[in-house]
C-alpha cells in the first residue's frame, strides 16, 4: 500500500512533469482527481451541470497553472483549493449561495452481493445519512467531507478555507456533534455493520 | 452555522485531534500524544470509536455519490492535448522569475533546521546589537587603578590653566595614579610606579619636566 507521502511524492512529479508540458502525466493527474473534484464540487454547488463545468475549469486550470505549484501544500489541497475557489465563483455567477443541498443525487445501486434484507438496510442508513448531512450547514457539510472522506491533515484544511487550524478544530467538534444529533434523531443509532 | 468559537471547558485537548487521529493523518508526535491520552481516558476512547463510526459512515456515503459523465473527461484531456500541440504560452509552461525565486524562497524553508538556525541567527544578533551598544567605561575620567608595588609618592602642583587631559597624559607617562588632594595649597599627592631612588628621580625629571601642567613636583616625604 502506498503511504501518504510516497502519494504525495508521485502526485508531485506528475505535477511537475505536467508543468513541462507532459500530456501523459496531466492525464494521470486528471484520472486520480476527476472523480473527488467533481464530487467535491457537487457538494458546494448542488448540481450536476454546474459541478461538471466547475470540474473541467479546475482541471484546465490544474493544466495551465501546474508551474505554480510551490509544494508548500499538499497536491489535493492545491487542487481542491482551485476547485473551491471556482466553485464560489460559479455561484456567484448564477447567483446563488453556497447553499443547503438536496443529496437526492446518490447513487442507489445495490452490490450484487446484497440480500434484500442487507438491500433495504443499506437504503435506511444512506437515506439517515443523506438527510443528516443535508440538515447541516453548508460548511459543517464541507468540513466534515474533507476529514472524513478526503482525509487532509487540520493544518491543510485551514490553508483550503482560509481560517486558523484551531478554527477547523472547533468546526469539525460541532459539525460532528450536530451530524450525530441528526442521525440519532433519524433513528439510525446503530453502527453500519 | 451559529456555533461558538471555542471548544467547551471540559472538552480534553487530545480531543480535538481525534478526528485525525481516526484518518491517520496528524504528525507523529501529535499521534504519539494522543494514543498515550487514549490509554488512560476512557471518554476519549468512546469518542474515538464514534468518529471511526463516523468516518465509515462518510466514506460509504461520499464513496456512492455520482461520478462525472464521460464526456468531461474527453473534453478536458482534448483540450489539454490541443493546448499540448498548440504549444502553451511561456508563462504557462515556464515558471516565471517570481515563482522561481518563491520556489527557491520557499526551498530554504523546508528542512526542520531552518527555524532553529533563524532563532539563533535572530538571537546572537540581538547580542552583537547589546553588547555594541551597551555603556563603555568612560574613558575620560580619571579612575583609581592599580599600578603594582614598590612605588614612590610625590607631591605635585598643576598649572591652574592644564586640562585634564594634559593631566592625563602625564599621569599616563610616569604610570602614576592621584591618591590623596587637593590639599589646602591646590597640591596633590601621587603615586607613580617604581619604588627604588633612580626610578623616583628619574620619575621625578618628568615631572619637571612638563612645566607646561606642573607647577611644582617634589618627592613625598611624610
Amino acid at each position: 500500500m502506498e503511504t501518504t507521502h510516497g502519494r504525495e511524492d508521485s502526485e508531485a512529479r506528475l505535477l511537475t512533469a505536467a508543468a513541462s508540458g507532459e500530456l501523459t502525466a496531466f492525464e494521470s493527474l486528471y484520472r486520480l482527481y476527476e472523480t473527488r473534484v467533481y464530487r467535491y464540487v457537487l457538494t458546494l454547488v448542488d448540481d450536476q451541470t454546474t459541478a461538471e463545468d466547475v470540474t473541467g475549469e479546475t482541471m484546465i486550470a490544474v493544466w495551465r497553472g501546474a508551474g505554480g505549484y510551490t509544494r508548500r501544500s499538499r497536491v489535493s489541497t492545491w487542487i481542491f483549493g482551485i476547485a473551491r475557489h471556482k466553485a464560489l465563483d460559479a455561484l456567484r455567477r448564477l447567483g446563488r449561495r453556497h447553499r443547503d443541498v438536496d443529496l437526492e443525487t446518490a447513487a442507489d445501486i445495490p452490490s450484487p452481493h446484497e440480500t434484500p434484507l442487507d438491500d433495504v438496510h443499506r437504503k435506511q442508513v444512506e437515506r439517515a445519512m443523506q438527510s443528516a448531512l443535508a440538515a447541516l450547514s453548508p460548511d459543517h457539510r464541507e468540513v466534515l467531507r474533507l476529514v472524513f472522506y478526503e482525509e487532509l491533515p487540520y493544518d491543510e484544511i485551514g490553508s483550503l478555507l482560509s481560517i486558523p487550524a484551531n478554527t477547523v478544530k472547533t468546526r469539525v467538534f460541532y459539525a460532528k456533534q450536530q451530524l450525530k444529533r441528526h442521525l440519532e434523531r433519524l433513528g439510525q443509532k446503530e453502527p453500519i455493520s | 452555522m451559529n456555533e461558538p468559537e471555542t471548544l467547551p471547558a471540559d472538552i480534553h485537548p487530545e480531543a480535538t485531534l481525534l478526528p485525525w487521529y481516526a484518518t491517520g493523518t496528524l504528525q507523529e508526535q501529535e499521534q504519539r500524544q494522543v494514543a498515550r491520552h487514549l490509554e488512560i481516558c476512557e471518554t476519549c476512547r468512546r469518542e474515538l470509536e464514534e468518529l471511526t463510526h463516523m468516518k465509515n459512515q462518510l466514506a460509504a456515503w461520499y464513496g456512492s455519490q455520482p461520478e462525472s459523465s464521460p464526456r468531461l473527461a474527453q473534453s478536458v484531456l482534448a483540450r489539454a492535448a490541443d493546448e499540448a500541440s498548440a504549444g502553451r504560452p511561456t508563462d504557462t509552461i515556464r515558471e516565471s522569475r517570481l515563482q522561481r525565486f518563491d520556489r527557491w524562497i520557499g526551498g530554504l524553508f523546508v528542512p526542520r533546521w531552518v527555524p532553529t538556525l533563524a532563532v539563533t541567527m535572530i538571537v546572537g544578533q540581538l547580542a552583537l546589537l547589546l553588547w555594541l551598544t551597551a555603556p563603555t567605561p568612560p574613558s575620560e575620567e580619571i579612575s583609581t587603578r592599580s599600578i603594582g608595588s614598590p612605588t614612590s609618592t610625590f607631591v605635585v602642583m598643576f598649572e591652574e590653566q592644564a586640562s585634564e587631559s594634559q593631566i592625563r597624559d602625564v599621569l599616563r607617562a610616569i604610570r602614576g595614579r592621584i591618591v590623596d588632594g587637593p590639599t589646602s595649597d591646590d597640591a596633590y599627592v601621587i603615586e607613580a610606579a617604581g619604588g627604588s631612588p633612580s626610578l623616583a628621580a628619574r620619575t621625578l625629571k618628568l615631572l619637571r619636566a612638563r612645566s607646561d601642567v606642573i607647577v611644582k613636583a617634589e618627592i613625598y616625604t611624610p
